[in-house]
């Protein structure tokens, strides 16, 4: 309250100030004035009865005994006063209003946006899951795996392991590495685990056995539940994982397990020295066993230099303030000069080695082994088709909140006349769209949910399983910021922008102008586009397919089944030969050969030189094992000479047409009776030359062949079943496999039809079918709820135009043809820009084939055939709905 | 019929309110109060009585002239509404109805 007026003597004693103040803060205004006067009344009543000093104790007490709730409490206004809240809320119900108003138009929106948001939350899933494998790793930018290149027979390829002598080598003589640590994996058919009063249990085929050392677990994120790394610097020691620990010795804790023992290579006995957690779903260091290094008695000797293995791979750490590349050029300079004491006979043969990134492991397929690789360029490409198939709903939503802006125009005018700022306005209209991008976001993750029950077999195994909480949440967040923002920028500008006046008059096509029109249509146009071109990817991938799968190979391959023996037993031909005579005479099998199969994924090379009139020809030839059955089991035709003649080792050679146009043969007939010569081996006559087939897929060109008869190389067990009884395959195949355990005690019947192993030739193109297929379907589904929508829209909005010109004598046909034909103008642009797009990309991908179907123009006639025939299934529905309203009902509705 | 509640004070603050006769406020009443029951009353609990049966209706308030040593503030004056008046009399007729039942010599306890 005001200072006091001078009122009697100017001595006259005041009240204390600070308890006035206090109650001046604390009193409800409309309270202040009396409750104060009758304060300062009393006070200079007591000042009087008592004296100043006890008046003032006085005063101070009364204040304080005014604090009460009902002298504190503000009177309410007479007038509302708004907070911030319940302006919200009116916002709140005026957007849910707005959004069940127009229902059908945020079904729309929701329903788009949720599949486009799906589809990100789906590749999110999977990328953040390839990308972070081996991240866990302490250190991790610091380590780096030594692998090697080579260059043989022209041909540049990579392997993850090293020679064995380089790990003593890195140690003694290698500056920068501060740790190198041997992974050394080792295989072996059996291994048998000594059980506590149970015996001996033998574990077949076991995976994930590795001998290493102690710095192996400052390398990894295991963490050890029992003992420790040092176990590993003593020979004889094992370390298990926790679910190995459990696999072995069951029902045993993880202390009873300590002292265990298992044997390898039934001759190596150890002991489980400590057991550690199991290695996470995000790395590659699958590793189950851990051997000590030293149990090994590895003793490399110089002439290992020679030799790389997948199987030795070799990690090092490098220092903090090491450069990776000139901890390579000394590796180098190091293998250069172990090697040359080796290398001297002049082999064309160069190798050197590379340190890779730990982050590279994951994803550089050249130096793959059996250990499973992510490609950065497929994840790309998915986050890419992501992207596309939100930002078409994305473009749903701007085109169909747009189309609506001039329903809103009387609310928006209001708005602004009653003086709220254009900020608010779109900031009003932005939360409206995160609204409904929430929602979408909601049926989303149930839309995930259901994909990954129904294509989870698309998605790297372990992606399910892969969760990353903050990272997940930050995602999702920023997502649905980026995509609420994209969405409602350009609507809200534009209702930032509407002029009040023409809005209240209802001249909107004026107010909002010409220029949304264009952008709308670009915007149908750019969707189309999209559209397009992935269905010409899918007719395109599937017509490639079905040529690769369905075009003769040069071979018969109908109802083949493969088997293959067990390689210990190559030694040992004799019995195979025995077991082909008794497979021979079961019923169902009409044709058995031993040999590798004419086309696999495999392939084994060497170069032979031909001494000819022109001088020296070398030529390397893809090797085949073959037997005497061999030709007329795969239906091989001979062009020339004789098949080959059964012998224990190699006497001589059946090549292919194009071995024989290589080594320069006119026709296939000259090549009989010449001799070749293997590098660093022997010479045989060529006896027989047959037609071309592939020993490859179709990626590859038909490659130089010779076929040859060595007994011991013949592994392969291909059987033809009886072709015109498939209903006894079953049968025959159980029969087959009961043969087989005579021969093969321990060994499973493992057999694949010949065409499955053929159609995995193209997995990969395959999965990238499907997903292109599984794009093609979204992104029609999504620009056609866009169309829908906008016809839905424009035809309510011309609902009078319409009724005019029915009255006038318009036909209903003329009405459909008016509404539809805007669209199609619209997608038939797209199509035509979409086709060279399609044809680029299609061509690209096609690079990969060596035989390859033409990119034929119907092709894209048919894909806007498609186009063109869902616009107007889609268009149609509602023009025709519009042109058949009674003209009466549109008219009279003022 | 719902009878309300009145307390001691507030039956004492009402009585006061209608024997100033529409001049009671605040102070006047605390003390007269002081003066005339032999109590120790404070301000804020007359006018928390006074707030108390403005809520229940039994007075009215306006506001009044202010004077200096108010430092200018007016006064908030309060006058018994008919209601209030009733509630008084009616409290009263309760009392004299109750007197009227006690003996002129009641047996008073000797005890303690």
């Amino acid at each position: 309250m005001n200072p006091k007026p001078p009122a009697g003597s100017p001595d006259r004693p005041t009240p204390p100030r600070l308890a006035d103040r206090l109650l001046e803060w604390f009193v409800a205004p409309h309270r202040l004035e009396t409750l104060q006067g009758d304060l300062h009344e009393e006070f200079a009543y007591q000042v009087g009865r008592v004296g100043e000093q006890r008046a003032r104790w006085r005063y101070w007490r009364e204040v304080l005994g005014f604090i009460r709730p009902y002298v504190i409490k503000r009177k309410s206004s007479e007038y509302p006063t708004p907070t911030n809240f319940d302006m919200i809320r009116n916002y709140l119900k005026i957007t849910l209003r707005q959004l069940w108003y127009n229902r059908m138009v945020t079904l729309l929106n929701v329903l788009g946006l949720s599949i486009g948001l799906a589809t990100c939350w789906v590749v999110y899933r999977m990328a953040s899951f390839e990308f972070s494998f081996n991240t866990n790793h302490p250190a991790h930018d610091r380590i780096y795996r030594v692998v090697s290149r080579s260059i043989f027979d022209g041909k540049e390829s990579g392997n993850p392991g090293v020679p064995i002598p380089m790990l003593n080598v890195i140690r003694a003589q290698l500056p920068g590495a501060d740790l190198s640590v041997p992974v050394f994996e080792q295989r072996m058919q059996n291994l048998q685990v000594l059980r506590p009063k149970k015996g001996i249990q033998n574990v077949k085929k076991p995976k994930g056995i590795f001998a290493t050392e102690p710095d192996y677990f400052s390398l990894v994120s295991n963490t050890f539940l029992i003992g420790s790394a040092a176990a590993l610097s003593q020979p004889y020691q094992v370390i298990l994982t926790q679910n190995r620990a459990t696999q072995y010795f069951p029902g045993m804790s993880s202390k009873e397990v300590i002292g265990q023992e298992i044997i390898y290579w039934d001759t190596l006995r150890v002991r489980v020295a400590g057991v550690v957690t199991d290695p996470p779903i995000n790395t590659d260091f699958v590793g189950h066993e851990f051997l000590s290094l030293s149990s090994m008695r590895l003793t490399p000797d110089v002439s290992e230099w020679g030799e790389v293995s997948a199987t030795t791979q070799v990690f090092v750490r490098l220092n903090a303030n090491a450069q990776p590349s000139a901890v390579e050029r000394r590796l180098n300079a190091l293998a250069q000069k172990y090697t040359a004491t080796i290398h001297k006979e002049g082999v064309p043969f160069t190798r050197w080695h590379l340190l890779q990134p730990l982050s590279d492991l994951h994803f550089d397929a050249d130096y793959a082994n059996d250990s499973r690789t992510a490609s950065k360029e497929l994840l790309y490409g998915l986050m890419s088709l992501a992207g596309f198939i939100l930002l078409l709903a994305t473009i749903n939503y701007v085109n169909l909140v747009t189309a609506l802006v001039p329903q809103r125009a009387r609310e928006i005018s209001i708005r602004k006349t009653l003086g709220s700022s254009r900020w608010l306005l779109v900031v009003h209209f932005l939360c409206e769209t995160l609204l409904v991008v929430s929602l979408a976001m909601l049926i989303a993750f149930a839309l995930t949910n259901l994909f990954f029950t129904g294509f989870g077999d698309l998605l790297p195994a372990g992606t399910a399983e892969y969760t990353n909480p903050p990272l997940a949440i930050s995602f999702a967040i920023v997502l649905s910021l980026v995509v609420t923002s994209l969405a409602g920028i350009y609507p809200g500008w534009l209702i930032a922008r509407l002029q009040p006046l023409a809005g209240l008059q209802k001249r909107l096509g004026i107010g909002l102008g010409s220029s949304t029109l264009t952008l709308r249509k670009s915007l149908i146009v750019f969707q189309f586009i999209i559209s397009q071109t992935f269905i010409v990817g899918t007719l395109l991938m599937g017509q490639q397919l079905r040529f690769a799968l369905g075009q003769p190979m040069g071979f018969n391959r109908e109802a083949v089944v493969l088997a293959r023996t067990p390689y210990w037993d190559y030694k040992d031909e004799g019995r195979r030969f025995v077991l082909k005579t008794e497979l021979q005479k079961l019923p169902g099998i009409a044709a058995i050969s031993l040999g590798d199969a004419p086309a696999t994924d495999y392939f084994n090379n060497n170069v032979w030189s031909y001494q000819g009139k022109k001088g020296k020809v070398s030529v390397s030839l893809y090797r085949k094992f073959i037997d005497t059955d061999y030709l007329k089991f795969y239906g091989i035709p001979l062009l020339a000479g004789r098949n080959v003649l059964p012998s224990d080792t190699i006497r001589e050679y059946v090549i292919n047409e194009a071995a024989a146009k290589a080594f320069g043969f006119k026709q296939p007939k000259d090549a009989v009776g010449k001799i070749l010569t293997e590098e660093e081996g022997a010479s045989f006559p060529v006896v027989g030359v047959v037609k071309d087939f592939h020993s490859q897929s179709f990626h590859e060109k038909i490659s130089p062949t010779v076929l040859l008869m060595t007994k011991s190389n013949l592994l392969t067990v291909n059987i033809k079943l009886a072709f015109d009884k498939p209903a006894y395959w079953q049968q025959t195949l159980e029969q087959a496999a009961t043969k087989w355990k005579e021969f093969y005690p321990d060994e499973p019947f493992e057999y694949r039809f010949y065409d499955a192993q053929l159609a995995d030739f193209y997995q990969n193109e395959m999965a990238q079918s499907r997903i292109i297929n599984l794009a093609t379907a979204v992104s029609i589904l999504i620009s056609c709820f866009g169309l829908f929508g906008l016809a839905t829209l424009i035809s309510t909005q011309r609902t009078k135009e319409i009724g005019v010109r029915k009255i006038l004598g318009a036909s209903v046909a003329s009405i459909v043809a008016l509404l539809s034909k805007d669209f199609l103008k619209l997608v038939l642009v797209a199509i035509i820009i979409a086709s060279p797009i399609a044809w680029y990309g299609m061509h690209q991908w096609l690079q990969g084939f060596a035989y390859k179907i033409d990119i034929e123009w119907w092709m894209f006639a048919l894909a806007g055939v498609l186009a063109t025939v869902v616009t107007i299934l889609t268009v149609c529905f509602q023009a025709i709905k519009a042109a058949l309203m009674n003209p009466v009902k549109s008219l009279r509705n003022e | 019929m719902k009878r309300t509640y009145l307390g001691e004070f507030e039956e004492i603050v009402l009585l006061m309110v209608a024997g100033m006769d529409g001049e009671a406020y605040g102070v006047g009443i605390t003390h007269k109060l002081n003066e005339e029951t032999d109590r120790s009353v404070r301000l804020n609990q007359v006018h928390a009585a006074l707030h108390r049966l403005q809520e229940k209706g039994m007075v009215a308030s306006r506001l009044g002239d202010p004077t200096p040593e108010r430092g200018g503030r007016r006064k908030l004056l309060f006058t018994v509404t008919a209601y209030g008046y009733r509630t008084l009399q009616e409290i009263k007729a309760v009392r004299a109805q109750l007197w009227s039942t006690v003996p002129i010599t009641p047996k008073l306890a000797t005890s303690l």
